[in-house]
């Protein structure tokens, strides 16, 4: 009896230092996790595909403008977000470009001039953040620019589980996520 | 929630950063840049994505600071 | 041989403690964590004077996010420099409108879903008035009691600061209008 119990205790005692140690590697170094949505479309598929997220850059560090993050929802903390960063504190930024609006008449006409001289000045220790596919996206277009600690981590690269375990080299679809702002051509 | 955040025109921002001085000014060091985000529509069973292509002006200043100022325009996305 | 068998024994003992470390650090960042407050923006309640010695609280984390109160005090990282970290009191909830102070360039602010306002006890401080609400993902934990210099053990810190919130500052006007018509 004595000695069922003295087992009991060890196994729970492995079992407790062991999840901590993952927990601990998760929080410090690398992340990896499940993501859904079709907000980053193309660059991440809507369902099946799970993310590498670098926590070197939890609360802000080192991130430039075009790096994919995780962050909580401003709105929603239990809720975390994949998006890019298109604005650094201090950057003069369109509020929303991609507004699209169609030339019959004059009233869409200056509408759609309109949505590129709404510029936002991005503040101190914030980012503004924005889905890749602009069409399907709640960021912060609508919750405006998020606080820096509330990134948890940058997606370095991703797997997808729709892709087949081995496919011309690479494993279930792995890729990685490059920053996007680049010299124009 | 961020700290108000005014809304600026084009014409305040030009005035308030004088940024027509700023991006002429050959002690800047100025380069052009874009980042492609995507608008994408399901269609028959697919994706279909078109990308929308954002330009920005990306200046060191000539007292070291850092100065980006997005330039998109219709034009710009054609 | 009893050479080799302490350094045996030293080591075995070192893992041990080391596989714990990981349980500890979890603790300290989920469960439970002891803070120092810095500065004099929570005034009279924390740091009295300047030249007693600084407060350290015990800081709960376990489960906080939604058990947040009114009153509370809290830590959480700076909307304005994420490696800072503020300790303030939660004067409005979700909902609440408020009527702000300087510098805030708005009179009033409607605090957004999962938002607080936070303010120092003291007049002086970089608050909410500042920077605005903050969301609730900045929080790291509540302050429940003071746990260092003794002798400020049994501190009550469940109340203090002004009230801002509009509903009741506009209802208390109202009782005193009520009160001269009489």
């Amino acid at each position: 009896m004595l000695d069922s119990v003295k087992t009991f205790t060890k196994i729970l005692s492995y079992i407790i230092r062991g999840g901590c140690t993952i927990h601990v590697f998760q929080s410090t170094f690398i992340e990896f996790t499940e993501t859904r949505g079709e907000s980053m479309l193309p660059t991440l598929n809507s369902a099946n595909d799970f993310v590498f997220s670098d926590k070197h850059y939890r609360n802000g560090r080192d991130l430039k403008i075009g790096d994919c993050i995780v962050a909580l929802k401003p709105t929603d903390p239990d809720q975390r977000v994949c998006k890019r960063i298109t604005g650094m504190p201090g950057d003069l930024i369109l509020i929303d470009p991609s507004l699209k609006n169609y030339y019959n008449g004059n009233k869409q006409e200056i509408e759609f001039e309109d949505s590129f001289n709404k510029y936002i000045r991005v503040p101190k220790g914030h980012v503004w953040v924005t889905g890749d596919n602009l069409a399907h996206s709640l960021d912060s277009r609508s919750y405006n620019s998020i606080p820096l600690g509330l990134v948890k981590g940058k997606i370095i690269a991703a797997n997808d589980f729709n892709k087949p375990f081995w496919e011309n080299g690479v494993i279930y679809g792995f890729r990685k996520i490059e920053n996007n702002y680049v010299d124009e051509a | 929630m961020a700290p108000p955040t005014p809304i600026l025109s084009k014409d305040e921002i030009l005035r308030a950063y004088k940024l027509d001085k700023m991006l002429k000014s050959p002690d800047n060091n100025c380069t052009l840049k874009s980042l492609t985000q995507f608008e994408c529509s399901f269609d028959n069973g697919l994706y279909k994505c078109n990308p929308f292509k954002r330009i920005f002006q990306d200046c060191i200043l000539s007292n070291g600071k850092r100065q980006v100022v997005e330039m998109t325009t219709s034009e710009t996305n054609e | 041989p009893l050479y080799k068998n302490t350094i045996a024994f030293t080591g075995k003992k070192v893992l041990l403690m080391i596989s714990w470390l990981p349980v500890a650090i979890i603790f300290n960042e989920h469960v439970a964590y002891v803070g120092k407050i810095e500065g004099s923006s929570m005034r009279p309640t924390m740091n009295p004077s300047s030249t007693s010695l600084q407060d350290w609280v015990l800081l709960w984390k376990f489960n906080v996010k939604d058990n947040l109160k009114l009153d509370d005090v809290i830590l959480f990282r700076s909307p304005t420099n994420p490696n800072k970290v503020l300790c303030k009191r939660i004067k409005a909830v979700q909902g609440d409108i408020v009527s702000t102070r300087h510098p805030y360039p708005r009179e009033t602010c409607a605090i957004p879903r999962n938002h607080l306002w936070a303010e120092g006890d003291n007049i002086h401080s970089i608050d909410s008035n500042n920077f605005g609400p903050i969301s609730k993902g900045l929080v790291i934990g509540k302050a429940t009691r003071i746990i260092w210099p003794p002798q400020r053990w049994g501190t009550d810190i469940s109340k203090g600061g002004r009230e801002c919130r509009m509903s009741l500052i506009t209802r208390e006007y109202d009782d005193v209008e009520e009160v001269k018509t009489e």
